[in-house]
């Protein structure tokens, strides 16, 4: 079944095409709410809203690019109404971003996507949003500003500070596995 | 896009991961969905929706036209001079001159309503002359009624109204060279005190004082007591029809009762009243409403109402290891910390209960000079219930709303009573204070959930109410 026969099929209500639709997206639509929400649950949540929003609108979608990049961006924005905007300005006090170091990839390529995305749900909220925004959906600093209604300024710093605590988790995380192995 | 690799490691990392999804959440996705939109693809709320469109555009079309009945019509100057002052202006004039001089009238009806008076252009009930009631003058002087001469010393013509049958007319006045009795003359005097402006056009009101001695036919139905206010308390112009639109906020008070069904219920009655608790809930409402001329009220509209509760519980104990990198001056690693804590993590939300509901209230109206006091009861008919949060299912564990068939789609009927103060700013603005208590005859849970979950909602009414 094609995007376009699926779509037709959920504009007219039909059980069977609304599930090939989950089936086909409701996994990576829900990693995306993961990484946005703090728990769970809410995760869960969001992804229901999303979904909702995903079923009401399908009459919208004008198939100028692809479906799932078009979900993708509903299921974003429903995730970014949900968020806590104040967390940035409670997160930038007192916290020394340091210099934007690299970091071996290769980190990151030994952990499973359920550990990242385990680090990236304990970053701070600010943190977390930026961070998803610009490095995982490819949003331009000047985007997420308009997005998150911050300052461009407030963005990069955000997306430094992030980048950093979110490297010393895997750091720490990969020592950890180190310990327990030479045990 | 970033460039950065650790970004981009990341990026293709979790770019296409799928989460495991629990299978049965697209149908908790559309059972919300049928949920969101089944209220109004009713034709029952269509209708009463288009019911209450016409009723305010009758409302707002009857406020802004024209009325002569509820106009006060400017009377031309000359005119409205001698009117004020009828004493004088009978002195001046011969008996012969009245019945052409005063062409103006008084409505029949307005005997009636004992209330303004409007002298009106299309009223032409001519006025007649003394000499047409020289016999009930006579009639009454034989009879001790008529006002004999006085040691007041006032003279002047005793102008009454009479009704003559035949000529269905009245006539005010005093015949000149009769004494008027002290008490009337000052009455009569009172009563034409408030002399208008320079060049303004006002209404004028009949001096009560006149009618003491109406001929028993035309006297007015005597009224020892009543609730509708004299002209100069004319304020809230009870006597005509009126027609409002108002507009109010209130902070709500929720009270909720949850009683469960049976005993196997009772800890998850315990524990949803041990894990959740009240909040500040509020309601907005919008409403046109209609007042007769004797004071009864009815009043409908849109009322949305927000209960809010919170929902909090703590989890159970769990334990993490936190290990601490050690570093030297020089940034190399030289050990490593473990330490081991027990923590017991703490959820909270807000659980919102949202109901929008058509207030269908009947009530009085009683107008005083400032203020106007009302009295309101009546049902509120909800048009659905929006329940949106967390509780704990029949195995206690938290789920969201949507996963438990546990609330209505609508509300049942509610009680609600309202008493009210409304404090006139302005000929049409009146800001509202109005307490009020709101009753749900029946829970807002379904027959099938294992609790009854019911609530009484007091608040306060706060807003602003405009005359149409």
């Amino acid at each position: 079944m094609t995007d376009r026969e699926l779509i037709e099929g959920c504009i007219r209500e039909e059980r069977a095409c609304q599930e090939e639709l989950f089936r086909r997206y409701a996994g990576k639509l829900l990693s995306i709410c993961r990484r946005y929400a703090r728990h769970e649950m809410e995760a869960e949540d969001l992804l229901q809203d999303a979904l909702i929003r995903i079923f009401d609108h399908l009459d919208k979608f004008e198939y100028k690019g692809s479906l799932e990049g078009w979900m993708r961006r509903i299921t974003v924005n429903t995730a970014l109404k949900n968020c806590n905007r104040s967390g940035f300005r409670k997160e930038s006090i007192g916290i020394d971003a340091g210099q934007d170091q690299v970091v071996d990839p290769e980190a990151v390529s030994h952990l499973s996507e359920e550990e990242l995305l385990h680090l990236i749900r304990e970053l701070p909220e600010g943190y977390r949003l930026v961070f998803n925004l610009y490095a995982i959906e490819g949003y331009s600093h000047k985007e997420i500003a308009e997005m998150l209604d911050i300052k461009e300024g407030t963005s990069r710093s955000q997306l430094v500070k992030a980048r950093k605590m979110l490297q010393d988790k895997i750091q720490a995380l990969k020592t950890n596995y180190y310990e327990h192995k030479s045990f | 896009m970033s460039t950065n690799p650790f970004d981009r490691e990341v990026r293709r990392k979790l770019k296409n991961y799928e989460s495991p999804v629990s299978p049965d959440l697209l149908d908790k996705v559309l059972v919300r969905r049928q949920r969101r939109v089944t209220p109004f693809h009713s034709w029952g709320f269509r209708a009463l929706f288009l019911g209450l469109v016409i009723f305010g555009g009758v409302a707002v079309w009857y406020g802004l036209s024209p009325n002569e009945s509820r106009e006060e019509i400017p009377v031309p100057k000359q005119q409205k001079s001698e009117l004020q002052q009828p004493l004088a202006f009978f002195e001046n004039q011969q008996e012969a001159d009245l019945s052409e001089a005063v062409e103006s009238v008084v409505e029949q009806n307005v005997f009636d309503r004992e209330e303004k008076t409007v002298f009106s252009e299309n009223s032409q009930t001519k006025a007649i002359a003394p000499r047409g009631n020289e016999h009930l003058k006579q009639a009454r002087r034989e009879q001790g009624e008529w006002p004999e001469a006085s040691s007041s010393g006032v003279v002047a013509e005793q102008v009454l109204a009479a009704d003559v049958e035949e000529e269905k007319s009245v006539w005010l006045g005093y015949q000149k060279g009769e004494e008027v009795p002290t008490e009337v003359a000052a009455e009569q005097r009172s009563a034409v005190s408030d002399k208008p402006a320079e060049g303004e056009a006002e209404s004028i009101f009949l001096p009560t004082a006149l009618l003491w001695k109406l001929p028993e036919e035309a006297k007015p139905v005597p009224r020892k007591f009543s609730l509708v206010p004299g002209p100069r308390c004319a304020d809230f112009e009870q006597g005509v029809w009126q027609f409002f639109f108002d507009f109010t906020f209130s902070p709500d008070f929720a009270l909720r009762s949850i009683r469960p069904k049976d005993e196997q219920s009772v800890p998850l009655a315990l524990k949803r009243l041990e894990t959740e608790s009240a909040k500040q809930s509020y309601s907005l409402g919008a409403a046109f409403s209609s007042v007769s001329p004797k004071g009864m009220s009815f009043r409908t509209g849109f009322a949305y109402t927000q209960i809010n509760e919170r929902f909090a519980y703590q989890g159970d104990t769990e334990e993490r290891i936190i290990i601490s990198i050690i570093y030297d001056d020089q940034g190399q690693i030289i050990g490593t910390d473990t330490s081991y804590e027990s923590y017991t993590p703490y959820y909270a939300s807000s659980n919102v209960y949202r109901l929008f509901d058509i207030p269908v209230l009947f009530g009085y109206q009683l107008g005083l000079k400032k203020f106007a006091l009302t009295f309101q009861g009546g049902t509120y008919i909800n048009l659905f219930l929006a329940p949106e949060g967390t509780f704990f299912s029949p195995e206690l564990q938290p789920v969201s709303f949507d996963e438990i068939p546990a609330f209505r789609k609508r509300a049942s009927l509610s009680l609600a009573v309202a008493f009210g103060i409304n404090y006139r700013l302005n000929p049409r603005l009146s800001l509202v204070f109005e307490p009020k208590f709101r009753y749900f005859f029946s829970p807002i849970t379904t027959k099938d959930y294992l609790l009854e979950q019911q609530y009484m909602v007091v608040g306060l009414n706060l807003g602003a109410k405009l005359r149409l």
